[in-house]
């Protein structure tokens, strides 16, 4: 079953993240801008993915952690010194971007919107 | 990332139309692979293989790549790439560039920075390896998604032919997979060679292991001095690892003699340990696990021993070709090491094809293999006529001091042209950013390699010195346009550079002047 954990800004993703045994269970973060008043996000390339990324974990038959990070609002991402930027273990250059956590695989921008590239997230490395 | 976001937008208003064209696209794909299941396979997911695969779908054809890897002797194994990005230029440069890093340490302190206890710097190998191997790692990822991307399907199996026109993958599980193409490209590379002594196999490594040996390598021989082993016993010994190399001819044989000199002197004074004209006889594992070598001098005929923790064979490497079961496919162009023949990288079998590594009598280079792949699919699947031109291909030695160079060989350039009608320009030359840290300058040379009439054609360049490689790639375009001594020395140089010294070379050998720069300035 797919576990999914809501994290607000980087102090909640870090004690989140730090606090993991990445050993127990996968997990995969997906990182998005936060979402205007109007309920879709600042970020358009965050709106496109948002849907196809949702639908693909709902219907994910695996036992994995699914950790939805909001980065924070336009302002606090746009500054260069974001943690989620700075961050050795994210060094986020682009949002949306998903994450095998402590893993090498990693999706970012429009191939999150690519099924058959979320779906190798849960592949076999080779 | 607006006009990114804006094409997103546009895309989406395009979607209709992009279904409406997928669909004629896929008519006319099922129409040119007929009763195939691919129009191209390729077996090796190499440097060569993947850029002819990816060339290929751009050119709308329906493409398999096959890769797989055997463990090394010593279990060894790795993901999608080939040897370039696992075993071979990658992790070697990342290796090259952590040993100037901690000579830099050193000269820095002669530049002002206030190092703490000099004496403790030192590396940490499984630090190294580590980051060497994620960052590997996220290369075979990204790869992998570019291949899902566009729709190119990878099968992780060994490939082998069933006939002309049938391959069989054998998956890890020992399953087996059969596809037909209607072209078939080889791209199977090569792998290290083992000497046949005794306690090779068993107990040496080779570049396959060494970038992810689990232990730090401690006193290392590296058996061979072609660029492999060059390469391994200089950033082995810059990371303060002792390191000797058993020669068994020349170093660097293909090479030119007078610069591959350079480069092993530079390494002997730097503190590597080289035994010429020898050959390893024996390993044996001693009860400490260390291991005790003994080698023969051919010229001397007098055998000697030493004990090292670690044996690196660098002894050539030999293409994957015997398992491929070429025969049933029809293919015969093989040599006598097992390399494919192929003119124009067409086999005698009109629709299968190979490129890179397997190679016979081409240079072993990924950029060689990248070029040649992508033409070769051009011609397959755009009827382009462009063929590769492998002559005057540039490349960079990355020992301690580095060696670049394109074109002949002052050897071969005698044989070819002969001595008289030859001119050869030599200098020796100071980089600038030596003079403080004092640094050995003894081996910074360069020379270019030209014909002797007017306007003195240039044939060959060559350069021993700090980043050859950047700086012997704009001339190697210059090369490609049939550069001259003239317009070198009519070219107006970059100061402080050390690339600048090939627009200042005016002596030859033939006056015999003093090569040495005049020791006023620089």
């Amino acid at each position: 079953m797919v576990t999914k954990v809501d994290l607000n800004g980087y102090d909640e993703f870090k004690r989140y993240a730090d606090a993991l045994d990445p050993k127990r269970k996968k997990v995969i973060f997906y990182f998005s801008g936060t979402k205007l008043d109007n309920g879709t996000s600042w970020c358009p390339d965050c709106v496109e993915a948002e849907p196809i990324v949702k639908t693909f974990m709902s219907q994910l038959k695996k036992d994995v952690i699914f950790g939805y990070v909001d980065v924070g609002d336009r302002p606090t991402w746009k500054d260069m010194n974001c943690p989620f930027r700075t961050d050795p273990r994210l060094k986020l250059m682009v949002i949306p971007t998903i994450v095998v956590w402590k893993g090498v695989q990693r999706l970012e921008g429009s191939q999150c919107t690519k099924v058959d590239l979320l779906q190798m997230l849960f592949e076999d490395d080779d | 990332m607006t006009i990114f976001s804006n094409l997103v937008r546009i895309n989406i208003l395009l979607k209709p139309l992009y279904t409406e064209r997928g669909v004629i696209l896929a008519q006319r794909t099922i129409a040119t692979h007929g009763n195939f299941d691919y129009d191209l396979a390729v077996i090796g997911g190499g440097s060569g293989g993947l850029a002819c695969a990816k060339e290929a779908v751009n050119l709308g054809a329906k493409v398999a790549v096959l890769d797989y890897v055997t463990p090394s002797p010593q279990g060894t194994k790795w993901g999608l790439g080939g040897t370039c990005v696992n075993v071979g230029c990658i992790p070697k440069k990342l290796m090259h560039q952590a040993a100037l890093l901690g000579e830099s340490i050193h000269e820095a302190v002669a530049y002002g920075w206030q190092v703490p206890s000099l004496k403790d710097i030192k590396i940490s190998w499984a630090a190294l390896t580590e980051s060497v191997q994620n960052h590997i790692k996220s290369v075979n990822w990204v790869t992998r998604v570019d291949l899902r991307d566009k729709k190119i399907e990878y099968i992780n199996g060994l490939g082998e032919f069933k006939d002309a026109h049938t391959i069989i993958a054998t998956m890890k599980n020992g399953s087996k997979k059969e596809l037909t193409a209607k072209n078939i490209v080889i791209a199977v590379g090569g792998r290290p060679q083992y000497p046949e002594i005794p306690g090779a196999v068993e107990y040496c490594i080779s570049s396959d292991d060494i970038f992810s040996l689990g232990h730090p390598p401690g006193k290392t021989l590296i058996v061979g001095a072609g660029y492999i082993g060059l390469e391994c016993a200089g950033f082995l010994n810059s990371m303060g690892f002792p390191a000797t190399v058993l020669v068994r001819s020349v170093p660097l044989r293909g090479f030119d003699q007078q610069m591959a000199r350079m480069v092993t002197n530079e390494m002997e004074q730097k503190g590597v340990t080289f035994h010429h004209k020898c050959v390893p006889l024996s390993v044996e594992k001693l009860e400490s696990g260390q291991l005790k070598v003994r080698w023969l001098n051919t010229e001397l005929q007098e055998q000697s021993e030493e004990v090292f923790d670690t044996v690196l064979l660098a002894t050539g490497r030999y293409a994957l070709t015997k398992s491929l079961n070429l025969e049933v496919a029809g293919v015969n162009c093989v040599t006598s090491s097992g390399k494919i023949s192929a003119s124009t990288e067409q086999t005698n079998v009109p629709h299968i094809f190979a490129v890179g590594d397997v190679l016979a009598g081409r240079p072993e280079l990924t950029p060689v293999a990248i070029h040649a792949g992508r033409l070769l699919a051009r011609r397959v699947f755009a009827g382009a006529q462009q063929h590769m031109d492998y002559d005057n291909v540039a490349t960079t030695v990355f020992t301690p001091l580095e060696y670049g160079c394109v074109g002949l060989s002052e050897e071969l350039a005698i044989e070819r042209h002969g001595a008289d009608n030859l001119e050869i320009y030599h200098a020796y030359y100071k980089p600038t950013e030596f003079f403080i840290p004092q640094r050995n300058i003894r081996n910074c040379y360069l020379k270019a390699v030209a014909l002797r009439e007017a306007p003195q054609k240039i044939l060959g360049l060559h350069f021993v010195g700090p980043v050859a490689g950047e700086v012997i790639q704009g001339f190697a375009a210059a090369i490609k346009c049939g550069i001259t001594m003239e317009h070198l020395s009519n070219t107006v140089g970059i100061h402080p550079t050390v690339a600048e010294e090939f627009t200042r070379l005016n002596i030859t050998k033939r006056s015999g002047k003093d090569p040495n720069p005049a020791s006023c300035c620089s």
